[in-house]
Parts: structure tokens; sequence; C-alpha cells
């Protein structure tokens, strides 16, 4: 807004109901952070692999098809020590082995069955009626043992890799294009995807966007580059922090509440989209307490200067409307009494005037010490705006207060522009 | 001191009409608006299926709240002050006003202020209507007409929806000329019968006019006549209206109730009791159908946040109609002289409330809204 006549005369609302809906929302950067944040999470969920997804569960079978706590259980395997890891990943290697060889049979035409339980001594599943172990690997010793522990289940499914071993062997049915290296980064793969679900990225994903979006505001003419590293670090501080700690007070509402499923993984994720909106608030407040702190005070002491201006030529104005009240008084006195009437009536107007020039007065008396007094809660420009309204009301002219009139409009441009540099949209 | 249009109309309305709009104001948020829809339903239905009508008329029974005749009883069934006086009703739609654009006075209420308060009421009402009502750069619409800052009406120019207007008195003609066009619309959807009724009573109270007046306003509609059969013509409600409108300030008071009783009868309703009342009927449902998003939040959520946002979504419509009945009756009247006794009345209150109890401070808020909060 580069005018104070452009700021008084705009309408109460200059946006559209969708725009207000969408601001309120937060706005476009809000917008990105939830389209980026939930886009993440279908893309996680779609990355998991169908076959790894079943061996979890097939694991797991106490909370078959919970969302959230396959992600939790998926969070803990990668967070444990390398040892357990390792050990943790050869086991669902196996499981997952069993899924791709059982779908490669079904494939085949062949009948697949598996147990109920993930733990039958010597076989995995059933194909055509006939118990199958499944191993998969790298050295030939898994098979052997096998055959020599449990002589009466002979059929194995075996990867790629150790299906060079037992070329003469009808038993063993090797899986082909699947290697042991291939199970091991699907399971890896689909663990780190399951676990990702809990996961934002808020420490790659927030900063992001707040350079993409300065970025996009400095291309645009509408901030500056000594601007710029302030408000990427306010923006990004900010909204981390805003956005951070809603996310662990939506995990814990998560514990709190017993939630399961996919309302566990989404409660955090629109927790941190609010924490993420308030991050805006919390970064607009620091960037007009501190970053335009000094247009801040100039803008104050400019309306201070404009109410006690005015509050100059109020009192000068209610001086010279006393005198003339006290004119008329005399010249009723004088006048034919026809005419008192007439003469009281202009009294009663001037007294009307009187009241309402003191009550002008009054408010700039207050005004010139407290900046409150015009601000109705829409800021320090909407003081100004109020400031000068209630002085033209008045009847203070324009020029009556030219030198505080400059002033204020140098202030206001000064703090406006300083806005929309800062907090990138207009004030 | 400068003129508030605003509280000069409030002061010379009739307590009648205010007592209609402040009913109405009051009664313009979710929950009625539902309830009328449900009863417009429910006349289709009765008109369309005769099957449905003895259940109909049992619900649409329950439905129906028009502002009852009895305005005491009125005022104990919404909560109000006892006994309620003319000056009580026109201070009450003032401070409805004032109370939704955030205005109240800062302490014992004084004329200084609230003439003040007044024109800071005017102004927010222009900033509304041109928020509600925006130019669009680029929209043109051969059938549509603009109200330009001089009251005049430019074919082609801008879509209906465009508001120019800088003061009170552009608000007032714009607003009036558009309950007419809207009204208008709401005529050609009547059965035929009920058309001939209106476009009768409609052209017996033109009749009523001076000849002069009569002649300026067919003049301005291009009308060769304002017998019951021209006015039934589409369109010609409008351009009649719009024409009648613009003769408010030269023809006064006649001319003014004129226009409040065509609009009355325009909008089904015969009479000057409930004529503005009546009309939030048809705009609070279009402002209701104009915003999806805030209706379905405030369906869904049900919250005291998106009920109230929607509630004062649809008085943002009302609200600038208030507005321009004033200051419609402050252009038919010679300056009035109740400005004293208005404050008067409000300072009588706002000292009760010093010794009021719980029950009487809240009937006091509750009827003028705009005293300072309790602290």
């Amino acid at each position: 807004m580069s005018n104070p006549i452009e700021f008084l005369s705009q309408p109460a609302s200059t946006t559209t109901s969708g725009q207000r809906a969408a601001a309120l929302l937060g706005g476009s950067d809000t917008g990105g952070f939830a389209a980026i944040s939930l886009g993440d999470l279908i893309y996680d969920r779609v990355s998991i692999d169908p076959q790894a997804l079943e061996a979890f569960d097939f694991v797991r079978p106490a909370n078959d098809a919970d969302i959230h706590e396959l992600a939790v259980w998926s969070h803990h395997i990668l967070s444990e020590p390398t040892w357990t890891y390792e050990g943790n990943v050869n086991r669902l290697q196996g499981y997952v082995f069993e899924r791709m060889a059982a779908l490669s049979l079904r494939q085949s035409g062949a009948v697949v069955e598996f147990p109920d339980s993930p733990s039958e001594p010597g076989w995995d599943f059933l194909v055509n009626g006939e118990q199958v172990q499944a191993k998969c690997g790298l050295s030939p010793h898994l098979v052997s043992d096998h055959l020599a522990r449990y002589p009466d289940i002979p059929r194995v499914v075996v990867n790629e890799d150790l299906a060079s071993h037992f070329g003469d062997n009808a038993h063993i049915m090797p899986i082909h294009g699947v290697t042991q290296e291939f199970v091991r980064s699907t399971t890896e793969d689909s663990l780190g995807d399951a676990a990702d679900m809990l996961d934002l990225h808020l420490a790659s994903v927030v900063p992001a966007i707040s350079v993409i979006r300065n970025a996009y505001h400095l291309w645009r003419g509408n901030t500056d580059w000594s601007a710029l590293a302030g408000n990427v670090a306010t923006d990004a501080a900010s909204r981390y922090a805003g956005a951070g700690a809603a996310k662990l007070a939506g995990t814990g509402a998560v514990v709190m509440l017993g939630l399961t499923g996919w309302p566990a993984i989404l409660l955090p994720v629109f927790a941190a989209i609010t924490g993420y909106r308030g991050g805006r608030a919390l970064s607009d407040a620091i960037k007009r307490e501190v970053f335009l702190r000094s247009e801040r005070a100039a803008l104050g002491q400019a309306l201070h200067q404009w109410s006690s201006g005015s509050q100059r030529v109020l009192t000068k104005m209610i001086a010279l409307a006393e005198k003339a009240q006290t004119r008329f008084t005399a010249v009723r006195e004088r006048a034919n009494p026809d005419y008192r009437a007439m003469v009281d009536d202009w009294l009663e107007r001037l007294r009307a005037e009187q009241a309402y020039r003191q009550f002008h007065l009054r408010r700039f008396e207050r005004g010139a010490v407290d900046d409150r007094v015009f601000d109705d809660g829409s800021g320090p420009l909407g003081a100004c705006a109020a400031a000068m309204v209630s002085a033209s009301r008045a009847g203070i002219l324009p020029a009556d207060l030219d030198g505080e009139r400059k002033l204020l409009t140098a202030a206001i441009h000064a703090y406006a522009a300083g806005l929309r540099r800062r907090l990138l949209r207009r004030p | 001191m400068p003129r508030s249009l605003l509280l000069e109309g409030i002061l010379s309305e009739d307590p009648e009409a205010a007592r209609a709009q402040v009913w109405a104001f009051d009664h313009a948020t979710v929950v009625g608006e539902v309830g009328r829809g449900l009863g417009r339903l429910i006349d289709a239905a009765q008109r369309k299926l005769p099957l449905v009508k003895p259940v109909a008329e049992i619900v649409s029974g329950q439905l129906s709240r028009l502002a009852p005749s009895d305005a005491v009883r009125h005022a104990r069934d919404d909560n109000l002050i006892l006994p309620i006086e003319p000056d009580h009703w026109r201070a009450a739609k003032l401070g409805r006003i004032l109370r939704h654009f955030n205005l109240r006075f800062a302490a014992e209420p004084s004329e200084a202020e609230l003439v003040d308060l007044c024109l800071e009421a005017e102004a927010r009402a222009v900033a509304l209507l041109t928020s509600a009502h925006p130019i669009r750069k680029g929209e043109k619409d051969a059938d549509a007409w603009l109200v330009d800052g001089r009251g005049e009406v430019k074919r082609g120019v801008h879509t209906a929806d465009a508001f120019s207007g800088t003061s009170v008195t552009d608000l007032s003609r714009y607003v009036l000329r558009r309950m007419f066009v809207e009204l208008d619309a709401t005529f050609a959807n009547k059965p035929p019968e009920e058309q001939e009724r209106i476009a009768a009573d409609l052209a017996r109270q033109l009749a009523e006019l001076p000849p002069d007046v009569r002649e300026r306003v067919q003049r301005e509609a291009g009308v060769s006549d304002l017998s019951a059969d021209a006015l039934k013509r589409t369109g010609a409600i409008a351009t009649v209206g719009g024409a009648l409108v613009g003769t408010v300030g030269i023809a006064g008071f006649a001319a003014y109730t004129t226009v409040t009783s065509v609009i009355a009868t325009a909008a089904g309703l015969v009479g000057l009791t409930l004529p503005f009342g009546v009309y939030v009927t048809a705009t609070s449902a279009l402002a209701f159908l104009s915003n999806p998003f805030v209706l379905t939040a405030a369906t869904l959520l049900g919250g005291h946040f998106a009920l109230s946002r929607a509630n004062r979504q649809i008085r943002d419509r009302f609200i600038p109609i208030m507005v321009a009945t004033a200051v419609m009756a402050a252009a038919a009247t010679p300056l009035p002289t109740g400005q004293s006794r208005l404050v008067g009345e409000l300072a009588r209150y706002f000292s009760a409330l010093k010794t009021a109890d719980r029950k009487l401070a809240a009937q006091i808020h509750n009827t003028f809204r705009c005293f300072p909060k309790a602290k």
C-alpha cells in the first residue's frame, strides 16, 4: 500500500471468500507443506512392496493390517543396533522371499498355501499339497543343512544365486529373477518406507519451502537480497518449531487416546500442518517486533505527533468557537425576542459542535501518549487510518497538519513497504 | 459537525419497520435460514403435490416464524427489555448495526460519540458493500447495470454485482435498486393469480403518489403507464422500483412510504409492518448459496466459530439493507430532532447497568448491544 488514500479507501476485505478461506487455512506455503507431507505419506505407503507387506503382516499376525503399528515396528527395527538389525533383516528377508516365491509359483499355475503360523518346523508353505522349504542366501550350506536335517522335506525353493549349486536336483526349484540382494534391498526399503510414514522430514522440507517461497518473492520484486537471509532463517526456524512441537503433541495424543491405524498416522501429520500455520504467525510476529522495530517505532512516533498536532489545532478551534459562542450569547441578549428562538438554535448547534470537538480532543490527548487509542485490533496501519479519519471528522484540514501529515505518510509508507518485504504479502 | 445520515435516518424511521429489521437481524442465522429453507421447500411441495398439503400445513405451522405482530410479545420472546418503546426499537436497530461493525461506546453514551460511531459505521458499511460486490476488471455484461457514484444506472458497463459508490447515499441507492431487481425475479416465479394480485396492489400504491412524482417515475422507468398490466411485464418492477427510489429525496416521506410498501407487496406481504424483515429471507438464501464453503464448514463442524462466521456472513448481506433503509428515511424527512432523546434513553439504560442484576444487565446488553463491555 503505497499511500494513505489507497489505505483509507480500501474495502473491508479485498479478497474473495475463497481467498479468505485459503488464507485462514494458512495460504500457499502451508498448503505446500500440507501437500508435501500428505504426498510423502502416500508415496511411502505405495512404496512398500506388497510381498514385503504380506511378509511383515505374517510375522506379526496380532497386528495384521494396522498401518500405524507396522510403521512403529519398522521404525523400531531400523533404530536397533547394527547386529540386532542385521539379524532381524536376515530373518525378515526369508519371509519376504517366501512371499516372492509363492507369487512366482502361483503365476506358473501352482497351488500355494501358507500355514497359520510362521514357525512350522522344516517347511514354509505347501505347493500343490507338498511341503516346501524356502531358502534365500548366497551359501549352498543353507540348502544342504536343510536336506540333512529334514530329509523327508526334499522340496526347496531358492533364489537365483543358490540355484546354480543344485542344477541336477529336480527338487530344488529356483525362482528366476529373484536374487538375494534384491530380496534384501526390498526388505530394507519396505522397512524404511513403512518407518518413514512416521517421519515428516521437517528438517529438510521446512527450510526448502522457506527458501523457495522467499526466492519466488525475490524474483517477483516483493523483497530484496538484504532481507532474504533473515526472512529464510526466521521462516524456517519458526515454522520448524511450530510444526515440530505440534507433531510431538499429535504423537502424544495418539498414545493417550490409544489410536491405531490410519487415524494414528494422520493425526500427527495434521497436527504438524496446524503447527506449521502457527509457526507462520510466530514468524510474522518476530519480523514485526524485531526486523521492523525501527519502522514501527517511527510510525508510533509519527502517530503521536499527529495526535499532538491534532490536539493543538483542536484546542485552537475550540477556543475560537467559544468566542463565537460568547458573541452569539451577547447577541441573544440584545436581540428582539422574536429572534431569540433562532439564536438559541444557533447556540444549540454551536454547543453540539463544541461537544464533538471536545470528544475528539480527548481522544487525541489520549492518542498522543498511547498508540492503542486508535487501534481497533487491525494493527498500527489501521490505527493511523483511524487517527487520520478522526482528524478529518473533527474538521481539521490537511493544511493544518502539513508537517505531521508528511511525517505520518512517510512512516506509513516505510512500515507498509517493510511489511511487504518481510511478510511477503500485502499488509 | 459532520452529518450522519444513518443516525438521522434511524431517528426518522418508522419504529415498526425498525422492529421488523431487529427481528429479522436477530433471526438471520444458519439455524433460522435452514428453517426458512425448509419452509420454502414445503411451500413448493404444497403447490406441486396437493396430497402433501395436510402434512405440510402441520410442519410449516411449526416452522413459519414471521415477526410477531405484538411488539411486546416479540420483545419478551427475544429476551429484550420491557416495556419496549418506539425509541428502543430504533436504538436496538442502531445498536445491532454498530455491534456488527465492532463499534461500541467507550464510556457513557454522548451525542458526540454517537455521531462519530454512526459515521464510522457508514464508512464500514460502504467498505463492506465494496468487498461483497467488487468491480472485477474486464468483466462486462450487456444486460447488467452499474450504479455509479451519482446513483446513475449505466447499462452494459459492468456486472450487476458492481458497486463503485463511495458514500452511504450511493450505498442506499445501490441496495434499494438491487432489492427491486431481486424482487422482480421473485415476482416472475410466482403463480399467475398471485402476480395479478401483486401487480394490482402495486398499481394502486403508485396511483396514490402525487401526479408529478408519478410522471417522473414513468419518465425515468421508460414506461408508458403504471397500470397493473404494465407492471406484470418482465423487469417492470425493477425499473419502476429503481425510478421510485430516485424520487425519495425529492418527493419526501410519501415516496419513502410507497417504496417500502412496494417492496413489501412485491415480497408477497402487504403492509408496512414487515417490509424488510421479509426481504431478508430472499437475500440470506442467496448469501447461503453463494458461500457453500461456510455452510459446509458450519454444518460439518457445527462448532461455535464456524457457526458464528456463517451467521456473520448472512448478516453481512442484511446490514447494508438496514443502513440503506435508514438513509432513505433520512432523505425523506426534515432534520430529525430526537438525537438528544435517543442519547438520553441510551444513557439511562447505561446508568441502569451499574445497579442492574445479571438478568436485567443481560437484557440491556441484548437490546442495545453497543455499550462498553462489563469489566
